[in-house]
């Protein structure tokens, strides 16, 4: 039975498919953590409650991800093992993130890095979700390519998961990772967030693959990182909030 | 009629996009720097503040100079001492941002910021020009660096007994006191808790702000009382490989009410050497031996 004509038909098939846009760009290309067995359907609500979410720990292996870059091309951490990778938490509309190209932060970490692991990947992860994706994945490569650092491949993570497992705060927030897998660094790309120590700045990313090489401790592993925040999608599990809200009667 | 369902839709589906769900500012915020001597004139050996003001346009904030989840810290410094002395800025209290990225401080609106500058005893009589320069990371939806400078004279005069100006009244009561200023009230460190109690007053139980300092990571305070006192622990623990060189301390804030101007109170309590092995979490990074 035909009850709609075929601009009624066309009209309908268009509103369905703007209902469903935000939900097709939501999804970030991300391939879940081994999986876990799941538990029966009645125990499912106590293990949500008890089931500790993974975050990465400095010192632990790193979690696991699987993400696209910007040109379609999947990455997956695991890939990677047998050299360093450095993963920058990445947002050109950032200052600060445009800031550590303009001032040759990473160009340094790119030649420094490469010169000790030539194998070594870095890794930009951009998590922001303030703009369609379209716009995302254009912006991220017009600014590498402004940069001419194009090489770097920027991962897709929309729905801002693996950012949480990680636990990334700002633009940049910088992860490195040893050739056995193990996060030995997390945090400040430098101690100069006014750009304005040229050469005296110190570049802990580059610090912590020199002292993991040399076999000595990498210290400091964590420093609280500088940069906006990570534009995380709204509605998430995002950190929990420090402190208490406005003081309230005993 | 084709044509119009086809704009219909085409409309509705553009609605629906997350860019205007989420509408993304484009335009750089105008947060502007107002300074002003607390007083017209100092003697020689006098601590005067220097008041900055930023105004933070509608629906954007600027951070505290511990930012929490994200954003970078607000700092004012000023240019071309001529001698003086300058103390560390005083940062009003701080409101509470919460976000997808989790909680921030910081402030909306418009915020006083005291600069303690202290007169040498030998300086000249005579006026001296100073250069307070601001910087700040401004954020709604997306974020802006900010920089400016504004040029203030502050006069020196052995005979002066200026009053200072009205607004530092209001500013100075935004700025936090002393914890060990609030009567009753106690600090203790112990080996993985810092508590804090005192007599409760008419505003309720406080809140707490932590201060991150390097190599401290202070968890979630655990707030209780009953009607008459507070009780406020928060448990820490010690990195020392990275402290960046500095001492341990435990660093923040214990708020009371909600506006600006009610009371809250700072405190930095050094960790002593004797704590410091208790509380202290041993290298996470140390390679295995070959």
């Amino acid at each position: 039975m035909n009850v709609l004509n075929p601009t009624m038909r066309l009209l309908v098939a268009t509103m369905l498919l703007a209902i469903g846009a935000p939900a097709m760009l939501a999804p970030a290309q991300v391939t879940p953590l081994p999986a876990k067995p799941s538990p029966p359907a009645q125990e499912e609500e106590k293990a949500d409650k008890e089931e500790k979410p993974v975050v990465a720990k400095v010192g632990k292996q790193a979690p696991n991800f699987a993400l696209k870059d910007t040109k379609g091309k999947a990455h997956q951490l695991s890939g990677y093992v047998g050299s360093y990778v450095v993963i920058e938490w990445f947002n050109p509309g950032c200052p600060y993130c445009r800031g550590i190209y303009d001032e040759g932060v990473v160009e340094d970490i790119q030649k420094k890095v490469r010169q000790i692991d030539p194998e070594f990947v870095y890794l930009a992860i951009n998590s922001t979700s303030n703009q369609p994706k379209e716009f995302i994945i254009t912006q991220s490569d017009e600014f590498l390519e402004k940069q001419e650092m194009s090489e770097i491949p920027v991962l897709l993570d929309y729905d801002g998961a693996v950012g949480r497992i990680y636990e990334a705060r700002t633009t940049p927030h910088m992860f490195v990772i040893d050739p056995e897998g193990k996060l030995i660094y997390a945090g400040a790309i430098t101690d100069d967030r006014n750009f304005d120590k040229n050469d005296k700045a110190t570049n802990y990313v580059i610090n912590a693959v020199r002292s993991s090489v040399s076999g000595t401790d990498v210290a400091p592993d964590t420093v609280r990182p500088w940069g906006c925040s990570v534009k995380y999608q709204d509605g998430g599990k995002g950190r929990k909030p420090r402190g208490r809200g406005p003081g309230r009667k005993p | 009629m084709q044509y119009i369902l086809a704009t219909l839709a085409a409309g509705f589906l553009m609605l629906t996009r997350p860019s205007f769900v989420q509408p993304v500012p484009s335009s750089v915020p105008d947060v502007r720097m107002t300074c002003q001597a607390g007083q017209a004139a100092a003697r020689p050996g006098e601590t005067l503040m220097v008041l900055c003001t930023l105004e933070i346009p509608e629906g954007f904030h600027i951070y505290w100079k511990s930012p929490g989840a994200g954003g970078t810290p607000t700092e004012i410094h000023v240019e071309e001492t001529h001698g003086l002395i300058i103390g560390d800025t005083l940062y009003p209290r701080p409101s509470t941002f919460d976000d997808p990225a989790g909680r921030s401080y910081g402030y909306k609106g418009r915020a006083h910021f005291l600069v303690p500058v202290t007169v040498p005893d030998e300086c000249p009589e005579g006026a001296l020009a100073i250069t307070m320069r601001a910087q700040w990371l401004a954020c709604r939806k997306a974020c802006w660096r900010g920089e400016t400078a504004r040029g203030i004279e502050l006069k020196v005069s052995k005979d002066t007994s200026e009053s200072p100006i009205s607004l530092l009244s209001y500013a100075t009561r935004c700025i936090p006191l002393p914890l060990a200023d609030r009567p009753g009230t106690s600090i203790s460190l112990a080996a993985t808790e810092v508590v804090i109690k005192g007599p409760l007053g008419d505003m309720g139980l406080p809140s707490f702000i932590p201060v991150e300092v390097p190599g401290v990571i202070l968890d979630e305070a655990r707030i209780s009382g009953d009607t008459s006192e507070f009780l406020v622990r928060i448990p820490y623990r010690l990195e020392p490989g990275n402290s960046l060189g500095g001492k341990p301390r435990i660093e923040g804030l214990l708020l009371f009410g909600d506006e600006r101007h009610d009371p809250s109170f700072a405190f930095s309590m050094p960790v002593p050497p004797a704590e410091q092995g208790a509380g202290r979490e041993g290298p996470v990074n140390r390679r295995s031996a070959p």
